[in-house]
């Protein structure tokens, strides 16, 4: 009996003891990862254009709409900052610039995977490609997503090499994702942090 | 955690210095039951802190006074939080920043085979040699996702220690140990495991 009782208490202890981390002790802050095409030159550029507007995307198609407004501004102008403060010159849609940025704020959307050379359907008939065409752009390495709750894409398109026939190739993407809050100020805060660090952990977007 | 070791190792000492003179030539059967603490011998840069989350199952059937056979099951889990850093792959046209928790678990099985030294009237040292396999889990968390593979692979685990001699159905069980196997994550940069293991715990004979 007692050794019943040992081995029973042992079994017992087996599928209890998997200790598991207490994850409320991560910190929240959205993984921010930045990819890049290692063929491309990022001192080659020297202007660049970002729309004043966020594309927005969720789970509900008929709410897919783009945020305007004081929200998007700060994204945006998060944006502008790194991109100046490393070189690159703001210029209008209309001048022609050599690169594209567009950000694009995800919620509650399931995992993709885009795998060269290939076309990403996702955002096929979003009003924002219009800025250079109406032509999506393509990815020359592969890039997985998570939807999961929230993400915050920006992505740099090479709209100088894109030729006659379009070919708008993003040379660099960054997924700034995670849990949102439920406070709108703390989702934008960290996006904003998130954009500066994109930026930070990619020394090479320079124009010098 | 440390009091509470030498607190057991107290107790065990003192019942067993009450206890009669035992001999492992009258049992044939032996029952244990342990409890682990671990220590990451490998793979230090994924993870190396020490995990109390463990425990053991065994089994030996004495085939002569001195030599037993049987086998065992293992558990542990192992994690550790690292703050926000920057992570890169080898070309560093990818990078991640995001704080994790790594997280390793382990369930070695396999069987086992002790030799048993003449200790005394109390105490019973014995080495042996544990081969089988090995289940491993490797997990990150971070934020709200999670990267996770599960995989096995060919285990080694020699250890040695010695049975304090209680009663006749019984004893306490000190040893160590160390587990290597072959479990592989190319993902996570791991080719092997390895830990070494420190046991408290009972036997139950017959």
């Amino acid at each position: 009996m007692k050794r019943l009782l040992a081995w029973g208490l042992g079994l017992c202890c087996l599928f209890s003891c998997r200790k598991t981390p207490d994850l409320g002790q991560l910190t929240n802050k959205p993984v921010v990862i930045t990819s890049r095409d290692d063929k491309a030159d990022f001192t080659s550029y020297t202007t660049f254009h970002i729309p004043d507007t966020v594309a927005y995307i969720s789970n509900t198609p008929s709410a897919d709409s783009i945020i305007v407004g004081a929200s998007a501004q700060v994204m945006v102008n998060a944006v502008k900052t790194n991109m100046t403060s490393r070189g690159y010159q703001f210029v209008a849609r209309t001048a022609n610039p050599h690169l594209g940025i567009k950000l694009t704020a995800i919620k509650q959307v399931n995992t993709g995977v885009v795998y060269p050379p290939g076309w990403w359907g996702g955002y096929w008939g979003y009003p924002g490609w219009c800025y250079w065409g109406c032509y999506p752009p393509y990815y020359p390495y592969p890039v997985a997503y998570s939807y999961t709750v929230g993400d915050l894409i920006v992505e740099m398109i090479d709209v100088k090499n894109a030729g006659s026939n379009h070919n708008l190739k993003v040379i660099w993407i960054s997924d700034i994702g995670g849990v949102l809050s439920s406070v709108t100020q703390t989702n934008i805060d960290n996006a904003v942090a998130g954009i500066n660090q994109a930026f930070t952990q990619s020394p090479y977007i320079k124009r010098n | 955690m440390k009091t509470k070791i030498i607190f057991i190792i107290s107790i065990a000492l003192l019942i067993a210095s009450n206890s009669k003179a035992q001999s492992s030539s009258l049992y044939h059967n032996m029952f244990g039951i342990a409890w682990e603490i671990g220590f990451p011998v490998s793979n230090n840069d994924f993870l190396s802190k020490t995990s109390t989350a463990g425990g053991k199952l065994e089994y030996r059937h004495f085939i002569k006074e001195n030599l037993s056979v049987g086998g065992f099951l293992n558990w542990r889990s192992y994690y550790e939080y690292f703050p926000t850093a920057t992570y890169e792959n080898q070309d560093k046209t990818q990078a991640v920043t995001t704080d994790m928790y790594r997280y390793i678990y382990n369930l070695p099985m396999g069987a086992n085979v002790h030799y048993y030294f003449k200790g005394g009237k109390m105490i019973q040292p014995f080495v042996g040699l544990g081969l089988g396999a090995q289940y491993s889990e490797q997990t990150i968390y971070y934020n709200i996702f999670l990267t996770e593979d599960k995989n096995w692979g060919f285990l080694i685990r020699p250890e040695a220690g010695f049975i304090l001699n209680v009663k006749d159905e019984w004893g306490i069980l000190l040893g160590g140990s160390y587990g290597y196997s072959t479990n592989k994550n190319d993902a996570l940069g791991i080719k092997s495991l390895g830990d070494v293991n420190v046991q408290i715990g009972f036997v139950f004979r017959n």
